[in-house]
């Protein structure tokens, strides 16, 4: 049994899948799920509106559905059932998604901010590179020609 | 009735596809399991491994007049990692006919005979669905490795773009600046990044971008040059000091809905993490037992099924030592 779980992430624009497993015959979790189960826990700390709250890394986008084999089931034991309220289906109050969404546009114009710097620094290095390139390209030149200039 | 074929002949024969398996050609890339810590937890009373995290260690503080202790530094440690393996299952049915068709010269007696009694007759084709089964264990595990890299909190790259040198030093920076346990990063990309790199180097618009590696003499290209190389371990040379490996993109997840790859920079792993002398990595593979094959041939469908069992899982142990890459993936 497997389905697919998409989870977008507080640090950046993308949307990654997740396999989700299900459980094993002796019903534990399967070390796919296990991933997930971890992934979803992630916390990490954010200063929104001059607050220091822990925010999740990852929310849950999307939930596939479960793709089975003939003759398995959906995870029906406490815990499977558990971990589907708990972790699967968890909603989140409208506050924690008004901060959270808040949260990740920090970490998009900071992450946006970056980027145009490392551009710019390379643009400037590169330009650097090229002049020193020309510079010796002129040198040679100019050797060049006063070797000719001497024959 | 089934009969099972000798204990000590699979043993012996588990040892010979080991090593048909590193010989093999067509044979599956495993690049990012050889980087992961590794634990086995066999005999254990528990079927769970706990990996520690401890957090940051405070700098002494000078030994003055006022100081009792009174907030001392601890050794804080947080959640533990919990890593539970469970058991993986392959199998193949080799029927009878199939088995007789590989022993020219033998009747049907014969091949039933030498299943029964595990004659070395029959060990060839045995053998080769054994190494079938193991192949099946590894590629799930290696498939199970980089589903990981989605789930790592550090990212770099941007949708629907070939990968750049840009996106590279962003990776570095972001998995450096985490302040590592280990500086022995490793990039796992596949063919498409690598090729995106050569592209970018030889004739992209960032095409003078080679002058900083031949021209400065600052940095090499050595990722550039193909080796030819049977081991087939991805390795692709270096970005930065960096290895660069190319892992098999059928069993890596994709972002944005099949849109890119998900690739990672991280810290390889070795040895069982924590463990005196080990390198912590970014992520370990628990073992409960090793691969367990069986034989048994099933009169009733006529055929010898080849089961294995491999009981294990892999975890992320430690998220600030990598950073996932994204990158359009064609």
């Amino acid at each position: 049994m497997k389905r697919t779980i998409k989870l977008k992430s507080i640090k950046d624009s993308h949307s990654v899948e997740f396999v989700d497993g299900g459980v094993t015959k002796e019903g534990e979790a399967t070390s796919q799920r296990q991933a997930l189960d971890r992934v979803l826990r992630k916390r990490v700390d954010v200063v929104v509106d001059g607050k220091t709250v822990k925010l999740p890394i990852f929310l849950i986008e999307s939930v596939g559905a479960w793709s089975m084999r003939p003759g398995e089931v959906p995870p029906a034991s406490d815990e499977a059932l558990a971990f589907e309220q708990d972790v699967i289906q968890r909603e989140h109050p409208e506050h924690l998604l008004t901060t959270w969404n808040k949260a990740r546009d920090q970490f998009l114009a900071k992450s946006i901010e970056a980027r145009r710097q490392a551009e710019v620094q390379m643009e400037q290095q590169l330009g650097g590179d090229v002049a020193k390139g020309i510079q010796s390209m002129v040198k040679a030149l100019a050797a060049q020609n006063k070797g000719a200039a001497r024959v | 009735m089934a009969v099972t074929t000798s204990i000590t002949v699979v043993n012996w024969l588990l040892t010979e596809v080991m090593s048909q398996i590193a010989l093999a050609p067509l044979r599956g890339k495993y690049v990012l399991l050889p980087f992961l810590n590794m634990a086995d937890i066999s005999g254990r009373s528990t079927k769970t491994r706990k990996i520690r995290k401890a957090s940051a260690i405070a700098a002494a503080v000078d030994d003055t007049e006022a100081i009792a202790f009174a907030n001392p530094a601890t050794m804080g440690v947080a959640a533990n990692i919990s890593i539970t393996p469970t058991t993986k299952v392959q199998g193949v049915q080799l029927t009878t006919d199939a088995i007789e068709l590989a022993l020219p010269g033998a009747d049907r007696a014969a091949v039933l005979a030498a299943i029964d009694s595990g004659n070395a007759a029959v060990l060839p084709l045995v053998r080769d669905a054994m190494v079938e089964i193991l192949e099946a264990h590894y590629l799930r595990a290696e498939t199970d490795a980089l589903a990981l890299f989605s789930g790592l909190s550090e990212s770099a790259g941007t949708t629907n773009n070939p990968l750049s040198f840009a996106t590279l030093l962003d990776a570095m920076l972001k998995v450096l600046d985490n302040n590592p346990a280990s500086e022995d990063l490793v990039f796992v990309l596949e063919e498409q990044g690598v090729a995106d790199l050569r592209t970018l180097a030889a004739s992209g618009s960032g095409a003078a971008l080679s002058s900083i590696f031949t021209g400065g003499g600052v940095g090499n290209l050595s990722f550039f040059q193909h080796r030819p190389d049977a081991s087939r371990n991805g390795f692709r040379d270096g970005f930065a000091g960096i290895p660069i490996y190319a892992a098999n993109k059928a069993v890596m997840q994709t972002a944005n809905a099949g849109v890119d790859r998900v690739s990672a920079l991280i810290v390889a792993g070795r040895g069982e993490t924590g463990a005196p002398g080990s390198v912590r990595g970014f992520a370990e593979m628990v073992e409960r037992y090793a691969p367990s094959l069986e034989f048994q041939r099933d009169a009733l469908s006529d055929d010898l099924t080849a089961v294995g069992r491999w009981c294990y899982a892999l975890g992320e142990h430690t998220d600030e030592h990598g950073c996932k890459i994204i990158y359009d993936l064609d």
